[in-house]
C-alpha cells in the first residue's frame, strides 16, 4: 500500500500542468468566442453620425437618434453582422397637419448594404441613395417628392 | 497522503475556477467597454464634447409635446453647427444658427456683413476673396461683379491670360497682340485680313445666378456640341454623385459617341440609319421576350448592344436613350442608366416638354388629393404642402443637388444651352420619384408613353416577366 501511494507524485504534477494549459486555452477560444459573437449583437448607443456609420461599417448593431433640422426625430438602427438599416421617421414636428403626421409618423424603411459601403447619404438626405432599401417610407417619400413643383 | 492530494485537488479547482471566472469577468468587461454609453448620453454632459468627437455634429434637446425628453447628438446637414448647453428651456435658441465669422443673424438667418459675401454658403469672405475662389485669382470685385484683372480674360469659368483666351478661341498658333488675336505666321502689324486678326471680345465674368439665368433663357439646339454632351454627363455627374468607374463608363460612352460622330456624311443619313438599326433592335426584343429567350443574359447582351450601335449615330433619340436605361439598369450599371435616361428627358423641345410637365401636372394634382385624402380645394392644399417642413426639407436635399451639380457643370455649362437648370431640376423630381415610388412609377407610364413612344411598364414585363 505504501509503496502505491509514494509512486505516482512526479506524472500527477505533470497532469496538473497540462490541465491547467488546455484549460486556459479553452478559456481563451471560448473567451475570443463570446467576444466575437457577442459584441456585434449588443446594440451601441451611439451619440453621433459618425459612430454610428463606423459601426455599421463594422457590421455591429448600433442605433442612433437625431433631430434634424426641421426638428423631426428620426430613429436610425444597424443590424449586427450588417443585416441592413433601418431608418424611422419617429415624429414630425408639432407644425405639421394631422394628415402628414398620419402620413409619414412611424413609417420606415431598411436597406442593404456589405461590409465597409454603408451609405452616409442615407443619413444626411432624405431621398438619395435609396435604390437598395425598400419599405412603406420608400414609396411615401417617392409620392411626396412627386409633388414638389 | 489522502489529505494532501486532497488538499492540491482543492487549489487545482480553485485555480481553474479563478482564472474561468477572471476570463468571463474579462470578457463582460471588455464588451461593456465597447458599449459604454457615449459622452453625449445626456444634455449637460454634451456641451462642447460632441464638437471634439465630430466636428459637424450638434447637441439639441429633444423637444416633444410640449416638453424636452431627452438630448441627441446629431448631425447637422446644414453650414452651422454648435453644441449649446443654453439651450434647454429655450426652443427658439435652438433654432438660430451659430453664424460664421463676419456674419449677423437676423430674420431667421445669418447674413454676411457689408463687404462680405457668402461662398458656398459655408462662410463669408471679402467680394475680391469671393471673386478669387470662383472664378481665380486673376479677378477682382467691381460694381457687384468679378471682371477679369487687365491682361485676363473670361473663359469657361475662369479668368485666363489673353494669350491662353487668343490659343483656346481661335486655335494652336493664335495670340495677344495688341488687342487682337493673331496667328504666328501673320503677325499682327499690318495685317488686316479678317481670317487671321480677330478682335478680343472680353466678356467679364458675372455671379454664378446671373449666369444661370443667361442659360435658361436659350432653348436647346437639336444639335449637341462637344461642350454641351461634356455639360450634361458633369451635370448628373453632380446630380448622382457617381460613382467613379460608373461615371467614367459614361465620359468614355461619351467619347465613343463623338469620336463615332466624326467623319458622318450628313445627320440626317445618321439618324436614319439609327432608326433602322432601332427598328432591329426592337423586333430582336420583340421576338426574344416571345419565344424566352430574353432570360438568357447573353441575348440581352446582345439586345442592350444593338441599341447602343443605334445610340451612337443618333444620340438624340430619346426612345432609344429609353431603351438602354432599361438595359444598363439590368446590367447593374445604374449610374449610367440614370445619365441615358435623364439624357431621353433633357432631349425633348420645347413643345415636347410643356406635353410632358402638363401631364405630369394633372398626374400630381390627383396623386396630392389621394394622398393627402382631403376633398380640399388645390389652392389650399397646395398651401399646406407648401407650409409643411417636411416638404421643405425635401425641397431643400432636391435644391442641394441641383446646387452641387451647378457647382460640377460651373466651367462646362458657361453659355452652354444645355445647362437648363430648370428643366435638369424638374427632370430630377420626376426621375427619383419614380425610383421610390411605384405609385409615381404607374401614374407617370402613360404620360411617357406618350412623349417618348416607349412602353416603361410593357418593357419591364417583356424583360422579367412581371
Amino acid at each position: 500500500m505504501e509503496n502505491k501511494e509514494q509512486k505516482p507524485t512526479g506524472g500527477r504534477g505533470k497532469k496538473i500542468l497540462i490541465y491547467i494549459i488546455v484549460g486556459w486555452f479553452v478559456l481563451g477560444v471560448a473567451s475570443s468566442l463570446i467576444i466575437s459573437f457577442v459584441v456585434p449583437i449588443i446594440p451601441k448607443d451611439c451619440a453621433t453620425t459618425e459612430c454610428f456609420v463606423e459601426a455599421a461599417n463594422n457590421c455591429r448593431n448600433a442605433k442612433l437618434e437625431v433631430v434634424d433640422d426641421a426638428d423631426m426625430l428620426w430613429r436610425y438602427r444597424a443590424a449586427a453582422f450588417c443585416g441592413g438599416f433601418e431608418k424611422i421617421l419617429v415624429v414630425l414636428n408639432d407644425k405639421e397637419t394631422a394628415r402628414m403626421k398620419e402620413l409619414l409618423e412611424g413609417k420606415s424603411l431598411s436597406c442593404d448594404y456589405i461590409k465597409g459601403n454603408f451609405d452616409k447619404r442615407w443619413l444626411i438626405t432624405s431621398i438619395f441613395g435609396l435604390e437598395n432599401c425598400q419599405g412603406e417610407l420608400k414609396e411615401i417619400l417617392g409620392q411626396l417628392l412627386f409633388l414638389i413643383q | 497522503m489522502y489529505k494532501l492530494k486532497l488538499k492540491k485537488n482543492l487549489a487545482l479547482a480553485f485555480l481553474i475556477s479563478s482564472i474561468l471566472f477572471l476570463s468571463v469577468f474579462a470578457a463582460i468587461d471588455f464588451v461593456f467597454a465597447q458599449t459604454a454609453p457615449s459622452d453625449c448620453e445626456t444634455f449637460s454632459e454634451c456641451d462642447g464634447k460632441c464638437n471634439t468627437a465630430f466636428p459637424e455634429s450638434f447637441c439639441d434637446p429633444v423637444y416633444h409635446n410640449g416638453k424636452y425628453s431627452h438630448s441627441v447628438c446629431g448631425y447637422r446637414t446644414e453650414q452651422y453647427y454648435a453644441c449649446r448647453k443654453t439651450c434647454v428651456g429655450k426652443p427658439t435658441e435652438c433654432a438660430r444658427p451659430a453664424c460664421p465669422a463676419n456674419s449677423s443673424y437676423s430674420n431667421g438667418q445669418c447674413n454676411c456683413n457689408a463687404g462680405y459675401w457668402m461662398f458656398k454658403d459655408m462662410a463669408c469672405v471679402t467680394k475680391d476673396e469671393w471673386c478669387g475662389r470662383t472664378y481665380g485669382y486673376n479677378s477682382h470685385e467691381a460694381n457687384g461683379e468679378c471682371p477679369c484683372d487687365a491682361g485676363y480674360t473670361f473663359l469657361n469659368g475662369a479668368c485666363v491670360t489673353d494669350n491662353e483666351w487668343c490659343k483656346a478661341t481661335y486655335g494652336e498658333g493664335y495670340f495677344r497682340e495688341g488687342n487682337l488675336c493673331a496667328s504666328k505666321s501673320q503677325p499682327a502689324q499690318g495685317q488686316t485680313s479678317p481670317k487671321t486678326i480677330i478682335n478680343i471680345q472680353k466678356t467679364p465674368a458675372t455671379q454664378p445666378s446671373q449666369k444661370t439665368q443667361s442659360a435658361k433663357k436659350t432653348p436647346p439646339p437639336r444639335k449637341l456640341t462637344n461642350q454641351e454632351m461634356l455639360a450634361r454627363v458633369k451635370l448628373w455627374e453632380g446630380v448622382l454623385e457617381y460613382d467613379h468607374k460608373d461615371a467614367q463608363q459614361s465620359v468614355e460612352a461619351m467619347w465613343d459617341m463623338l469620336a463615332a460622330a466624326m467623319g458622318r456624311p450628313t445627320r440626317a443619313m445618321l439618324n436614319q440609319r439609327a432608326k433602322i438599326k432601332r427598328d432591329a433592335a426592337d423586333k430582336e426584343f420583340k421576338e426574344a421576350a416571345r419565344d424566352g429567350r430574353i432570360r438568357n443574359s447573353a441575348t440581352r447582351e446582345n439586345i442592350r448592344k444593338m441599341y447602343y450601335d443605334s445610340w451612337l449615330d443618333n444620340p438624340l433619340d430619346k426612345k432609344t436613350e429609353m431603351m438602354m436605361a432599361v438595359f444598363e439598369k439590368d446590367k447593374g450599371n445604374r449610374d449610367t442608366a440614370d445619365v441615358f435616361e435623364k439624357f431621353a428627358y433633357m432631349n425633348l423641345g420645347q413643345k415636347e416638354r410643356n406635353t410632358l410637365a402638363a401631364a405630369v401636372n394633372r398626374a400630381r394634382e390627383s396623386m396630392g388629393e389621394k394622398l393627402m385624402r382631403e376633398e380640399v380645394n388645390r389652392t389650399l392644399l397646395k398651401k399646406q404642402l407648401d407650409a409643411s417642413s417636411f416638404m421643405n426639407q425635401l425641397r431643400q436635399n432636391v435644391n442641394d443637388a441641383i446646387g452641387e451639380a451647378k457647382e460640377t457643370a460651373k466651367d462646362a455649362c458657361y453659355g452652354v444651352s444645355a445647362c437648363d437648370w430648370a428643366w435638369a431640376k424638374k427632370v430630377g423630381i420626376i426621375t427619383e420619384a419614380q425610383k421610390l415610388s411605384r405609385e409615381v412609377r404607374e401614374v407617370m407610364n402613360e404620360p411617357i408613353k406618350k412623349t417618348f413612344g416607349f412602353d416603361w411598364g410593357a418593357t419591364i414585363k417583356s424583360l422579367y416577366g412581371k
